[in-house]
């Protein structure tokens, strides 16, 4: 039996109570342990996704039988969140060297529980160890946020946790009920039975579930806590937020009330969710056009953009999930990297009037910025095309074209926005220094700026991935 | 031309498909970037620039060769981004509110084109370029008229044209409408009521480019104007028709590019395109009047240039209908007057107390292309089978006859000497009545703003109102669970 669906959890948590003892000794070794942990990481990571024929692994600890023990799953859907988060997260690590100052050792040792939380969360199989998971980067994102201890970070990250408790405590509510009623906490199991739970009961956990969850990934109404946590907090941190972990709210939605639900309970989740998508999207991008803050606007953005991502599922069909997942791993690269060159073109301070003409002083990020950005906005040739294509399509497919009508102002809302920000970062009419760049952060953002254009080209590939993929789990 | 093909999410996209409707926009496109290219050397502030024309000339031929939708779209938009950095990077000290304008106008036709390409290929499962479903035609019909600028989307073209400096303007004119023009062909040539809109769009743009005391401006009116005749020649629903157009835009892309180039020129020595400040200009820079001449005779359907072939064909192709008939005369009129008075006040009016007194003739690199693009214009029109038969097939009567000739010559003669008369007339019109269309747009966008700014303080409350909306949200949906 193969320890690496375990040992991926371990990793991080390795790293993250290593690094404040390798600090103590000196703050020189801080890079070695970075990107030994990123290789190491990348490395078991890619070991778990493509060592085995792609199957479903159970993995019980300490080798209990799954319906008392502790187990985890390892499916094609963990498998696309596992490589989600993982790129995500190294990426977010390697920029962080440059961007966080020495001092904050104990930056990386929330970062380092944040990641191991995230992986639990996609890898576990029974409801139990999900919430203790969902409360571990719960606990590590807040701080992450408020790092800079400033009034408006420490705010920011107040209101976030208040929001997160508030979506955790329905998330247990509702794991009360599903043992109380059936007796076992495993998912599988669970979601055998859910359908001989009595009705009302079972449309109480379903709402929760919905609305719990809808929390985490931030659907309007359910929004509020996204603009100012993902805006104040500092450029990486926002990426990693933005760009990750909203995207593991997506995968327990996948997983708790969508997956387990049937028949009519199934339409209900999937009418409640295309509605709520189309509100997301078009909230969203109005949300962000009356922004005056260039981070807020990305952060309105990743609202928008997780309306498209609910949307998928909302549609129900199987190209409606691979549009959603696509688009998931899509705004991953693009989100991450639109927060990973503007945290380059500019330090502190991201209202209008202090960016103005800030692009010109590193004319190469500023391109990168251009580029996520244009993919945000959804034109060829870049991953944010390929996704909503896709999404587009799969709407009217299933007989709901007014949902590609959707995507569409969704797409002039966000030009309309972003045209604005260019207008902004570029204005010839100040003057700027330019910016240094150091090469590590160049690199991570290159690699975003590539990702974005791979997502276009290597779509027909990528998406027959997720085709396997997304068969399995219909 | 070499075709390719390869596999796009389980469609297949076929590039570089050439056929009877793209050929003449593939030979438009590839003679007009040697001379334009070359003009554009002497404005361009940054060596991408040209880089960037070159990809967009490259985009543009990529949009009319696409064998699919959806590779049709891929070029559009690519178009639509190169074209946009273009005239930021140009307009960039100056305004870049143009370059914004200019990017949302076509942003809403690029989102009008997917949804439209969306709707067809998921109703017929293929990317085939014919056979439209009913649904996806009002998305395409919307995508292809901002882009060609047809009424009440036509604001972009002076919005844009009228400001960027004429060396990036002699590069996008000559694609970027002509795209949009491609699109009417191919996707809805049987469109009733084009006709009227194309020749309605014809007369408007003259009288518009009447108002206009700002050289850039007026030529940009006149593109529009060039446009409804091409678009007139497709509402003829005839091959003849089709072919009538296609050879209108041939003409319309050597002499507008033509007349870019002087407008350029003019402005190189002057530092001014106000036509008020100009005048006598014929002395300083007579190579520049030569040329000039060339072009506004193009323009105005004279013999013997292309323009002149090209009107005539357009005429035989719309002789069935009186009204459509009647309304291209009015513009070929309003045409020569316009161009008539803009030769005299740049060229050959005495002006002592003009601003031009260190003017003199441009350079070569600016007058060489000039004098090419002139020389096809006459070329094409004396040698006029090159058009007719080589460009696309098209068989008329005998172009140089003493009818036609009478039938291009009498509106200009009626134009030239209703100089004195009307323009004024036409001016107030054009400046009091009209102009106030120009601005709709940058007020809608200012008012999606508004939107955006009320949306922001509705859904940014305060923390206790968004907990008591989660909590009112998950009741509601127990509510309404059935």
């Amino acid at each position: 039996m193969s320890h690496l669906p375990v040992m991926i959890i371990i990793w991080p948590l390795i790293f993250a109570f290593l690094t404040p003892l390798v600090d103590m000794v000196s703050l020189r070794y801080r890079k070695h342990v970075v990107i030994t942990f990123v290789v190491g990481q990348l490395v078991l990571v890619g070991l778990l996704i493509f060592g085995d024929s792609g199957g479903t692994t159970y993995y019980p600890l300490g080798g209990w039988a799954p319906e008392i023990g502790i187990v985890m799953v390892v499916d094609g859907l963990s498998r696309i969140f596992i490589m989600l988060i993982a790129v995500g997260t190294s990426l977010a690590m390697l920029y962080s060297l440059a961007d966080i100052p020495d001092k904050e050792s104990k930056y990386y040792v929330l970062f380092g529980i944040l990641i191991a939380g995230m992986f639990g969360l996609v890898l576990t199989g029974d409801l139990f160890n999900l919430y203790v998971f969902i409360e571990l980067t719960s606990l590590a994102s807040f701080p992450l946020v408020a790092i800079q201890r400033e009034g408006p970070a420490v705010r920011a990250g107040l209101r976030y946790m208040i929001f997160t408790v508030l979506s955790s405590l329905m998330v247990l509510l509702s794991i009360i009920l599903v043992y109380g009623a059936l007796g076992t906490l495993n998912m599988e199991e669970i979601g055998r039975q859910l359908v001989s739970i009595p009705h009302e009961l079972r449309v109480l956990i379903l709402a929760l579930w919905i609305v719990g969850l809808g929390l985490k990934v931030a659907v309007i109404p359910l929004h509020s806590w996204l603009p100012p946590a993902h805006a104040e907090a500092k450029s990486p941190v926002s990426a990693l937020l933005s760009g990750v972990l909203i995207k593991t709210g997506l995968y327990m939605i996948i997983r708790l009330p969508l997956l387990m639900s049937q028949g009519k309970d199934e339409m209900m989740i999937q009418f409640i969710l295309i509605n709520i998508a189309a509100v997301t999207i078009i909230g969203g991008h109005l949300l962000a056009l009356g922004q005056r803050d260039v981070k807020r606007v990305l952060a309105c953005s990743s609202i928008a953009h997780m309306g498209y991502i609910v949307l998928g599922l909302g549609i129900g069909s199987l190209l409606g999930l691979v549009g959603t997942l696509f688009h998931a791993l899509n705004h991953m690269a693009m989100k991450s990297g639109a927060f990973f060159s503007l945290g380059q073109m500019v330090k502190d301070h991201y209202d209008f009037d202090s960016v103005q003409g800030k692009g010109r002083g590193a004319p190469w990020m500023a391109a990168v910025f251009l580029i996520c950005c244009i993919s945000l906005i959804g034109l060829p040739p870049l991953g944010g095309f390929a996704s909503k294509w896709i999404l587009g399509m799969a709407a009217v497919e299933a007989g709901q074209p007014i949902y590609a009508g959707v995507i569409a102002l969704g797409t002039f809302l966000s030009g309309l926005y972003y045209a604005n920000i260019f207008r902004i970062l570029l204005n010839p009419d100040v003057s700027v220094e330019s910016v240094k760049t150091r090469w590590l952060s160049a690199g991570v953002v290159g690699v975003t700026g590539f990702l974005c254009v791979v997502g276009f080209f290597a779509a027909t590939w990528i998406t027959d991935l997720i085709k396997i993929v997304a068969i399995g789990i219909l | 031309m070499v075709s390719f093909s390869f596999d796009f999410m389980g469609y297949p996209l076929l590039l570089g498909q050439v056929d009877g409707l793209s050929m003449p926009f593939v030979v438009a496109f590839s003679v007009i970037i040697v001379p334009a290219l070359w003009y554009s050397f002497a404005y361009h502030r940054h060596r991408n620039q040209s880089i960037v024309s070159v990809l967009f000339f490259l985009c543009s031929l990529g949009t009319v060769t696409a064998g699919d939708l959806l590779s049709f779209l891929v070029f559009w938009e690519g178009m639509m981004i190169l074209s946009a950095i273009l005239i930021a990077v140009d307009t960039g000290r100056r305004d870049l509110r143009i370059g914004y304008r200019y990017l949302v106008v076509h942003v809403i036709a690029g989102a009008s084109l997917f949804l439209g390409v969306i709707i067809q290929v998921s109703s017929t499962n293929s990317l085939d370029l014919a056979g439209l479903v009913p649904a996806a035609l009002p998305f395409l019909i919307l995508a292809g008229v901002i882009k060609a600028a047809l009424i009440p989307f036509h604001f972009w073209v002076p919005d844009a044209y009228g400001q960027i400096s004429p060396g990036i303007a002699v590069i996008l004119t000559a694609f970027t409408t002509k795209v949009g023009v491609y699109a009417i062909a191919r996707f809805f040539p049987s469109l009733s009521g084009l006709a009227l809109l194309g020749a309605t769009v014809a007369v408007f743009a003259v009288v518009m480019a009447l108002g206009q005391r700002h050289l850039r401006r007026v030529l940009s009116y006149h593109l529009i104007g060039q446009i409804g005749y091409m678009v007139a020649g497709i509402g003829a629903l005839s091959d003849i028709g089709v072919a009538a157009a296609s050879l209108h835009m041939f003409s319309g892309v050597m002499y507008k590019g033509l007349l870019f180039m002087v407008a350029g020129s003019v402005l190189y020595q002057m530092k001014t395109d106000d036509v008020g400040h100009m005048g006598g200009l014929i002395r300083k820079m007579p190579l520049t009047f030569v040329a000039a001449l060339v072009g506004a005779a193009s323009i105005s359907g004279l013999p013997p240039f292309n323009g002149y072939i090209s009107k005539t064909a357009l005429k035989i192709a719309l002789q069935g209908d009186p009204v459509i008939s009647l309304l291209l005369t009015v513009a070929a009129v309003l045409t020569a007057m316009s161009f008539a008075k803009l030769l005299w006040d740049i060229f050959l009016r005495e002006k002592p107390q003009c601003e031009g007194g260190e003017a003199r003739e441009s350079p070569a690199v600016l007058l060489i292309p000039m004098l090419v693009l002139a020389g096809i214009c006459l070329g094409t029109g004396i040698h006029y089978p090159l058009l007719t038969d080589a460009l696309v097939e098209i068989s008329i009567p005998p172009i140089y006859s003493v009818g036609s000739l009478w039938e291009s010559l009498y509106p200009v003669l009626l134009g030239v000497v209703l100089v004195p008369i009307t323009a004024i007339k036409l001016r107030h019109l054009a400046r009091r009545g009209l102009h106030d269309l120009d601005f709709v747009f940058p007020r809608l966008i200012e008012g999606f703003t508004q939107v955006g700014r009320v949306t922001r303080n509705t859904l940014e409350g305060h923390l206790q109102t968004q907990l008591l909306i989660v909590t009112a949200f998950l009741v509601f949906l127990i509510w309404m669970w059935p």
